[in-house]
C-alpha cells in the first residue's frame, strides 16, 4: 500500500460522521499518526496505550492457529475500535449523542 | 440467580443460543464461576478457562476506559479474530460471554450441546 492510499483512507475515516478521532501506533502503543489537534498528543498517546495494552492482553485468549483480528470497546459515551496488524494498530474513536 | 427468576435467564440464553452462528455461551459470577454455559460437559474446562481469560480482560478493558474518562463505564466488549467472535457483556453481578463464529468456518473445537 503506498503513502498516498494510506493517507486517503486516514483521512476518509477522520472525517466520517461520528468518528472523533483516528490513531495510528505501534504494538508498543507509540503513536505514529493520529488525528487529534493537540500539540503534545495527549490523547493519541493515551488511546495508543490503551490499544496495545488490550491487544496484548487479548493476544493469548485465541487457539494456536488464530490471530487477533480487531477489538471493540464499547462505553458509555463512545466505542474504540482496534484494528490489529503484525506491526501497527489502527484505532478509530466513535461518539454517540447522549 | 434463581431468586431473580430462572424463566427470564432461560428465555435470554435460548435466544441467545438460537441465533444464526452462535457456538456458545457462558454467564460467569463475581468469582469466575460458571453458573451457566452451554457447552457440553467434556468442555466444561474449556468454560472456566473461558470465563478467566475473557473476565480478566474485561477488567482490563474497563480499567482502560475508566483510566480515560473518570465518568465513563465499559458496557461491551467484542474481540474479533480470523475464525471467531467473542462478545463480553460485563454487568455488576454477572459477566455474560458468547462466542460466535466469523464467515464459514465451523472448525472451533467446542463440543456445543445443540437444542434440536
Amino acid at each position: 500500500m503506498t503513502a498516498e492510499r494510506v493517507e486517503s483512507v486516514l483521512e476518509l475515516l477522520t472525517y466520517t460522521k461520528g468518528v472523533t478521532g483516528v490513531v495510528v501506533c505501534n504494538r508498543d502503543g507509540q503513536p505514529i499518526r493520529d488525528s487529534f489537534q493537540d500539540l503534545d498528543r495527549t490523547r493519541a498517546v493515551e488511546y495508543a496505550d490503551m490499544a496495545a495494552e488490550l491487544a496484548r492482553e487479548a493476544a493469548p485468549l485465541l487457539y494456536a492457529d488464530d490471530t487477533l483480528d480487531s477489538l471493540r470497546v464499547r462505553s458509555r459515551t463512545s466505542e474504540v475500535i482496534i484494528k490489529c496488524h503484525d506491526e501497527f494498530l489502527l484505532v478509530v474513536i466513535q461518539e454517540f449523542s447522549e | 440467580m434463581a431468586a431473580t427468576g430462572g424463566g427470564d435467564i432461560e428465555e435470554l440464553v435460548k435466544q441467545i443460543t438460537d441465533h444464526p452462528g452462535v457456538q456458545g455461551l457462558i454467564i460467569v459470577n463475581t468469582e469466575g464461576i460458571p453458573i451457566r454455559h452451554t457447552f457440553q460437559e467434556q468442555s466444561r474446562p474449556l468454560a472456566v478457562q473461558y470465563c478467566a481469560l475473557f473476565q480478566s480482560l474485561a477488567m482490563k478493558a474497563r480499567t482502560a476506559v475508566v483510566e480515560l474518562d473518570n465518568n465513563n463505564d465499559l458496557l461491551f466488549l467484542r474481540v474479533r479474530s480470523k475464525k471467531h467472535e467473542v462478545l463480553v457483556a460485563p454487568d455488576t453481578k454477572y459477566l455474560l460471554i458468547v462466542i460466535q463464529r466469523v464467515g464459514n468456518d465451523d472448525n472451533l473445537p467446542i463440543n456445543i450441546k445443540k437444542t434440536p
